[in-house]
């Protein structure tokens, strides 16, 4: 039997600095200072645990890693903007534009399953609000249309009334503010930024491409589309167009807070008068949870892209032309669809009571909230963008061949003539020759 | 709000009816017609891998049951179902026929495919398709079990960012992997299957939160997948909240 002066020797024995002894003594010490409640079979565990990282009096047995310069600069760039959002401005600054309350309505949000964060919703109120002040007054109010989730970083879109229309507007190709491009959107791509990017107005040609197909977005805003059929514009135009369509589907509100006025023509939808209002409102939720209770505020868009009729075209001699099959635009203030949405209410089961809020979510496009709450209505989107289909997509096939042109019955068919030899040279001018 | 009261009861309930030991988790919501369904996956080390059993209740009835397992008939028709879920967890009338026998209210009920299988096959699914782990978070240990690693250090930044830092929380199909868990010793290779391996490579994406403390990865496919892992610590998670019909036209949206 080797004594205990013996066994030590044994096990202290020296390999590349590394021997038993200690390495028995730290791994025993670990265990000692953790107090793992299955030492027994954690054992191998922790002793190749204490083989990577030496047990060491000053430094704790998490070695970290040091932040590499990319992650440090990314993380000052985040708490620099957040605290230039954060910090108080030195003379009030003036109110052209409402801006949505975000704080508020977040707790409408919350029913409905949506937030994103409080922190990061305050925040994304106070990005709203500096922007608010940054516009000119013509666009009146801003409203939070949602979140466009992307392959990459998600959009954040905010809403506001067009100023005025762009210059050479052809309105055969582009409906201007009366029409589709009644709103202008603005997107950003991370809550604490003040960098809004203006998205470019939407044309006809662009809604109709758009419904054919589906597609991620990259979160890039000049990616282009690659897509069957060719998709005119690049990933802003499509964005703005899948607002645009997700937009005039599912805004809607609760009937009676918007009326139309008879004044003008066409009838233009406003809201409605305080009166009425308050008489109406607040409706039990039990009335809110009929789809006959909700009406579209926003136009949607027809078939070939439009929320008006085509203006009238002229032809030559001033009468104006037919188009073939002239294409019915929806009526202003048309009550929704009862397959399309689904509701629910908050709270519900045992605690609902009458003026619990309604939660009408769309089955068209999943992802798309309207919420009533007494007096209040909120609309908001949060999702990939896109229309739930339920059956799988198969692209449109490619068109049809053009046929060679074929003469018709009593029609002689095309030849080419025959070839006509002339004598290229010129006549003769009778008694004269120029001879050179 | 609601649906957190709700639920921490019925989980506190099931837990000591079952006298469950494991750890009760969220794992998502489902949406439904009329109503929502929100599962619960209780993870029980037992031998070899954590186990994972789950639990349903509607958002009408705060009661965890327990989702059946499947006869292979019944996967066979729960396959070929894509459309949305109703909500009502004893629905069987998926075919739409327009005569249907009135059950007697008063007999049990016939044993049919109903919803709630449908239900079961669609959490499997998903589960089998998105839940994740981080590298380093399971270990082998020296009785051959797969246990969460106590002395995971969390991952760093530039770690997170990468899709191969990331693995499938489930039983390894890789012929690598399960030869892994058969060899002696103390292992410390990789035994899991990445998710870099998924076809098409394209559905996961990671990225960071805005402040870089976080990392999302996101399915694609299984449009609603959502998982985080804190950088630098212990903490990760995932969770689904969609639909439950996967999104099959990925291949014309990448």
């Amino acid at each position: 039997m080797a004594s205990a002066a013996e066994l030590k020797q044994i096990l202290k024995q020296d390999k590349d600095g590394k021997n038993l002894y200690d390495h028995l003594t730290e791994t025993v010490m670990k265990i000692f200072l953790d107090r793992p409640g299955n030492a027994f079979d954690m054992f191998e565990l922790i002793s190749a645990e204490v083989k990577a990282n030496p047990l060491n009096p000053e430094m704790e047995a998490n070695k970290s890693v040091p932040p590499t310069a990319e992650e440090v600069e990314k993380q000052l760039a985040w708490a620099l903007a957040c605290s230039k959002l954060l910090k108080r401005p030195d003379e009030p600054p003036e109110l052209n534009v409402r801006f949505p309350d975000l704080m508020d309505d977040m707790a409408l949000y919350e029913w409905a399953g949506v937030s994103f964060g409080r922190s990061d919703t305050y925040r994304l109120y106070l990005s709203v609000k500096a922007f608010a002040e940054s516009l000119p007054a013509e666009v009146e109010r801003l409203r939070l249309f949602g979140m466009i989730k992307t392959r990459g970083q998600p959009y954040y879109v905010v809403e506001g009334i067009t100023a005025e229309d762009p210059e050479g507007l052809d309105e055969m190709t582009q409906e201007g503010k009366a029409g589709a491009n009644k709103y202008t959107y603005w997107v950003t791509q991370s809550c604490e930024s003040n960098s809004w990017v203006q998205l470019p107005n939407v044309t006809m040609e662009q809604i109709v491409a758009a419904r054919k197909f589906k597609k991620y977005m990259t979160g890039n805003l000049d990616a282009p589309i690659s897509s069957f059929p060719p998709f005119p514009g690049n990933e802003s135009n499509y964005l703005r167009t899948q607002i645009a369509l997700i937009c005039g589907a599912t805004c809607v509100s609760p009937a009676g807070y918007f009326e139309l006025n008879e004044d003008e023509d066409p009838p233009v939808v406003k809201l409605a008068e305080a009166e009425t209002l308050n008489e109406a409102f607040p409706k039990p939720a039990q009335e809110l949870k009929e789809p006959d209770a909700w009406v579209h505020h926003e136009i949607e868009l027809n078939a070939i892209g439009r929320c008006t009729a085509l203006p009238e075209q002229l032809d030559d001699n001033g009468d104006p032309i037919e188009p073939d099959e002239p294409v019915e635009t929806t009526p202003p203030l048309k009550g929704i669809e009862a397959e399309q949405w689904a509701f629910r209410v908050g709270p519900g089961g045992s605690g609902e009571h009458a003026g619990s809020l309604v939660v009408a979510k769309s089955l068209v496009f999943p992802g798309a909230l309207a919420i009533a709450a007494a007096t209040r209505f909120v609309n908001i989107y949060v999702g990939y963008g896109m229309v739930y289909s339920p059956t799988t997509y198969s692209p449109p096939l490619p068109g049809a061949l053009q046929v060679e042109w074929v003469p018709g019955e009593e029609e002689e068919p095309l030849l080419e003539t025959e070839d006509v030899r002339a004598d290229p040279t010129p006549p003769k001018e009778e008694g004269e020759e120029e001879e050179d | 709000l609601e649906e957190l009261a709700g639920l921490e009861v019925a989980m506190v309930q099931r837990k000591r009816e079952e006298n469950l030991s494991g750890k009760f988790l969220f794992w998502g919501k489902i949406y439904g017609a009329t109503q929502d369904y929100l599962i619960v996956s209780v993870i029980t080390t037992a031998a070899d891998f954590p186990e994972k059993k789950y639990y349903y209740c509607t958002t009408g009835d705060y009661t965890l049951r327990a989702l059946p397992s499947l006869s292979e008939d019944y996967e066979s028709q729960a396959q070929a179902l894509s459309v949305r879920f109703t909500g009502d967890p004893s629905f069987f009338n998926f075919s739409g026929a327009d005569e249907v026998e009135e059950e007697d209210p008063e007999a049990p009920p016939v044993e049919r495919f109903r919803e709630v299988h449908r239900l079961s096959y669609v959490v499997q699914n998903i589960d089998h398709d998105c839940a994740l782990a981080p590298k380093g978070s399971l270990v082998i240990d020296a009785g051959k079990r797969v246990i969460f690693n106590p002395y995971y250090p969390g991952l760093s930044f530039h770690t997170s960012a990468d899709l191969r830092a990331y693995y499938h929380f489930r039983m390894p199909e890789n012929a690598q992997g399960l030869a892994v868990l058969k060899k002696p010793g103390i292992v410390k290779a990789d035994f899991l299957d990445c998710i870099t391996k998924d076809t098409p490579s394209d559905i996961w994406t990671v990225a960071h939160d805005s402040s870089g403390s976080v990392a999302y990865v996101r399915n694609l496919y299984w449009q609603g997948y959502h998982f985080y892992a804190a950088i630098d610590s212990q903490e990760y998670g995932g969770a689904y909240f969609g639909s439950g019909v996967a999104q099959t036209d990925i291949a014309f949206m990448l």
